[in-house]
Order: C-alpha cells, then sequence, then structure tokens
C-alpha cells in the first residue's frame, strides 16, 4: 500500500513538472504593432517562415525572424513546420542559393528578437509565453 | 591547386564569422558552402573523372552576397567554384547576379544574370547541401552540362497568385535572356566527339517558364516547365545554327512528415545545322526522353536514406539496343547531417547503358554497357 501512494504521488509530481515545463514552453506569435494585426493561422506562420509566402493571406507583407538553433527553437519548428533544424535551414539555404530570397534575419536570445521585431516593420517572430516582449504585438491562433 | 587552398582558407574565414553577422539584414549576408567527393567505379571513367581508379578531383564551393536594402529591393551575387575532372576548370565563376524587386506577392522582376527556374531542381541543382543526393538524375539534370542550363543574362517576372482555400496556390517565373555554352562542359566534349571546333562559345535566345501548383492537398506540389533556347555560333571551319528547340518537363513533389516522394518527366527536341567549308549542311535531330521518381525519409533528424531510379532514351537514334542510347540509374543514399553545418553523404548507383555522363575521350579502350559507382561526399555549409 505504501508503495502504491508513493507511486501515485511521483506520478502527481511528474504531471505537475510536466504541466510547468509545457508552459514554459508555450510558444506565442509576435508581431511589429504597425502591422495592425491581432491574429494568425497556423498555416500562414508555416508558408510564411518556410519562405512559401511572404505576406498573411489577404493580409500585409511580413518577414519571418528567425532563432539559431536551440530547444526551443526545435519545439517550435516541431510544433508549426514539421521539420527538424538541419532541414528547415537546408530549405531556406536551397532558396537562397538559387538567388531567389535572402535569408530572414536570425538571432540568438527571444530578448533579440523581440527587439528586432518592435523595431522592424512587417516582421513576426516567435517567444516563449513568459519572455518579456515589450513593443511588440502579441498575435492569437486563428 | 593554389586556387582550391585559397578557396579553403576563405570558406573557413567566412564560416568563422558570428551567426549574428550572417542573417541579420542590417546589412550585406554572407553565406557559402563547399564539398569535396570521392568516386570510384567498377568500369567506365564517368562524367570526365578517372572513377575507375577511384577520383577525388570533384571539389566544390560557394559564396553569395544578398543585401536585402529595403522590403522590395534586393541585390546579390554568388561565386561558384566548380572542379571536376576535365569540366568546370579550376576557376571562380558568377552563378548569379542580380537585383529583384518585389512589388507585391504576385508580382516581382528579377534581372541580371539570373537562375533558370525549370523542373524541380535546375536553379538548385549547384547547391549541393540542399539534397540528400550527391548526383541528381543524370538523365535531366547532367552535371556534367548544368553550367550551361544554369543561369541567362536577362529578366524574369516571378509571383504567387492565391487561389483560395480549395484550390491553393500558383507561383510562376517567366524569362527572357540570353545564354552561351559554356567552354568546358560535357556540351563542349560532345561538340569536340562530334568535330565542331567553336573558337568562341555559341549562344543565343532562351526564353520559358515555370508554373508550380501548391495544390489544397497539404504537401502536394505539382509543375511544368518550358525552356526554349536557340543558338549560333561560328566554327573554325563554318557556322553553326541550331533553331529554337523545345524542354518541356513536368514534375511533382509530395512531402508529409519525414517523407518525401518526387517524379519529373523532359522531353528535348532539338535540331542543329553545321555548314562546314568541306561538307554541305549536315542537319542533325536530338530527340531524348527521360524520366525519375525518388523518394527519402528522414529515420532521425539527423540522419536521411533514399533512393531513385531515372531512365533516358535516346529516340533520334532509332536503335534501343545500343548501350549508347540509354541510361538507366538506380540508385540509393543516405546523408547524416553531423549538425546544421556539416555533412556526410554515401551513394551507391547502378547504372546500365552509357547514354549520358559517358564520354569516348575518358573510355579509349571502348565502354563496358554497365557501371557500378560509389560517390562519398563530405561538405560544409552556412
Amino acid at each position: 500500500m505504501k508503495i502504491s501512494t508513493l507511486s501515485l504521488y511521483l506520478v502527481f509530481c511528474a504531471s505537475l513538472w510536466s504541466g510547468r515545463a509545457h508552459a514554459q514552453n508555450e510558444i506565442v506569435m509576435i508581431a511589429n504593432p504597425n502591422m495592425k494585426i491581432q491574429a494568425i493561422s497556423k498555416a500562414d506562420v508555416r508558408r510564411i517562415f518556410t519562405g512559401a509566402a511572404s505576406s498573411i493571406t489577404y493580409g500585409p507583407h511580413a518577414r519571418p525572424v528567425l532563432l539559431n538553433a536551440g530547444d526551443f527553437n526545435n519545439h517550435f519548428l516541431a510544433e508549426y513546420i514539421g521539420v527538424g533544424e538541419a532541414e528547415f535551414r537546408s530549405d531556406w539555404r536551397s532558396q537562397v542559393f538559387s538567388g531567389q530570397i535572402a535569408m530572414p534575419p536570425s538571432f540568438d536570445t527571444e530578448a533579440e528578437a523581440v527587439d528586432y521585431v518592435a523595431h522592424h516593420i512587417f516582421t513576426l517572430g516567435f517567444i516563449r509565453k513568459s519572455t518579456p516582449h515589450p513593443g511588440v504585438t502579441v498575435l492569437t491562433l486563428k | 591547386m593554389t586556387n582550391r587552398f585559397l578557396l579553403a582558407a576563405v570558406a573557413t574565414a567566412l564560416a568563422s564569422l558570428p551567426a549574428c553577422a550572417q542573417t541579420t539584414d542590417t546589412g550585406v549576408q554572407i553565406h557559402g558552402f563547399a564539398t569535396q567527393s570521392f568516386l570510384r567505379s567498377s568500369s567506365n571513367n564517368y562524367l570526365g573523372m578517372d572513377t575507375s581508379a577511384g577520383a577525388t578531383s570533384w571539389t566544390e564551393a560557394a559564396v553569395n552576397l544578398n543585401d536585402q536594402v529595403n522590403d522590395k529591393l534586393r541585390v546579390g551575387v554568388q561565386f561558384h567554384y566548380t572542379r571536376f575532372g576535365r569540366f568546370g576548370g579550376d576557376s571562380v565563376a558568377v552563378d548569379w547576379a542580380l537585383g529583384d524587386y518585389k512589388f507585391n506577392e504576385w508580382f516581382g522582376v528579377r534581372a541580371g544574370k539570373v537562375k533558370i527556374p525549370w523542373g524541380l531542381f535546375n536553379d538548385t541543382q549547384d547547391y549541393d547541401p540542399g539534397y540528400i543526393w550527391s548526383l541528381l538524375p543524370e538523365g535531366i539534370y547532367g552535371l556534367d552540362t548544368r553550367s550551361t542550363n544554369l543561369s541567362q543574362l536577362g529578366a524574369e517576372v516571378y509571383g504567387k497568385v492565391e487561389l483560395g482555400p480549395r484550390l491553393g496556390s500558383l507561383k510562376y517565373d517567366a524569362y527572357y535572356g540570353d545564354y552561351f555554352y559554356a567552354s568546358d562542359d560535357g556540351y563542349a566534349a560532345s561538340f569536340v566527339q562530334q568535330g565542331l571546333i567553336f573558337p568562341s562559345p555559341a549562344g543565343g535566345k532562351t526564353p520559358g517558364f515555370d508554373i508550380r501548383w501548391q495544390t489544397p492537398v497539404t504537401g502536394l506540389m505539382l509543375g511544368g516547365s518550358l525552356m526554349m533556347y536557340d543558338a549560333r555560333g561560328n566554327l573554325t571551319n563554318g557556322t553553326y545554327y541550331q533553331p529554337l528547340a523545345f524542354w518541356p518537363t513536368y514534375y511533382g513533389q509530395y512531402k508529409f512528415k519525414k517523407l518525401f516522394v518526387s517524379a519529373q518527366y523532359a522531353r528535348l527536341v532539338q535540331y542543329q545545322t553545321a555548314t562546314t567549308s568541306t561538307a554541305p549542311p549536315d542537319t542533325t535531330l536530338l530527340d531524348w526522353r527521360s524520366w525519375f521518381a525518388m523518394a527519402g525519409y528522414h529515420l532521425t533528424s539527423k540522419l536521411q536514406v533514399g533512393a531513385y531510379y531515372n531512365a533516358y532514351t535516346l529516340a533520334s537514334a532509332h536503335d534501343d539496343s545500343d548501350p549508347t542510347n540509354y541510361f538507366y540509374d538506380r540508385v540509393v543514399s543516405t546523408r547524416y547531417d553531423i549538425n546544421p553545418n556539416f555533412y556526410m553523404k554515401l551513394e551507391g548507383h547502378f547504372i546500365d547503358g552509357n547514354g549520358v555522363g559517358f564520354y569516348a575521350l575518358d573510355n579509349p579502350d571502348g565502354l563496358k554497357p554497365g557501371t557500378n559507382l560509389l560517390v562519398a561526399k563530405v561538405g560544409f555549409t552556412f
């Protein structure tokens, strides 16, 4: 009986920890306030962050702001793009090397990404919900 | 050899730049890659290299500079170093150099030296890190002929039109410009084999277009392209003329999670007339068809495996039994990404026929009908 109680307690603690970790990694999309948008669809996020589109469907021009390699970046790629870091970078570079586009700006920290989005019109980024985000619009998912 | 060391030094120095210097748009972006290959064939020398003895003479590197001047205007240039066997020389060429003005999502203009969008891979075929494959299907994307087919000097209009949530979107490119036959590629070797010697490269106009339909089925894309070109040139003992040739292709690609599947079909119909001082005008027809089907799968985020089959037949030869008129290639490949910058590839080819990629100049004792080939590559990109 004691073992069962202990097991239940451990499972409870693990679920709390897991929930906390999930909350810490919750992704929010951010945009420059001058774009005057409040929401974005997951399909648009995918199209813009893969270079397949350079504007929101029936909306304004939009440029992605990337994060350099890291666990949170991998989490975003898995949730929104459906590819790994190597494939994601490779797809972008293929377009750059064919002369079609320039690589989007990419930063080591979310704070740098927030600052860039706040000061550059038509930019979209992604950060943890808990990351301070002055000067940007937090978008809701359609 | 000096060039190779210089390139390696420049590439290493560029790769060591801070990541932020390469990817912020506050100034000029710099990206590049370099690869080194090893090829060994069971018989027949392939692609202008001494592959039957084991060849390390395929080295490539590129560096591009891009400046996103504002939200609409971009300027850029890419330098490409190619050395493989007899082809590509040991020099640096301008891959593309252009100005790009994008008015909006559905209309933009590029002008300068611009890569030609044709089929699935024409404009990306010289970016090795973009593929699991070491060699793209030779019947359509000939490594030995790509320097001629890669770019044109002129203008291109492009854009993307949303057709609605139930119809997907349409991406288009249309171009018109000048091109020249490369002086040291597989076309040049074929001309020499036909006894056609050009003191300076032949060239002409190349109009064409590419249309891609991103279907409402997630991950499914269908497309078609048409490249046209004519050519005129002076021979050492006469003149050379090609009326407008038509090179259509149709293709499809499906990506679902860790899987991709692609296929493409192409047919070329080309006439050429050589008029020399010693013989009456001689008109010949080149009519070939080729297709491939390929698939790849990410076993892990770093490890990919894939396979493809490529068939090529020279219909204008009217002799299906001669190995020089066909080429069937069965390929298995694997790629391992050590990290986002470094990768390795290993690929096996089981080739039946000598229709493309094999030259009598490299095989003085004659060609055998079959060839097995191993290709190993290492590379880095930034």
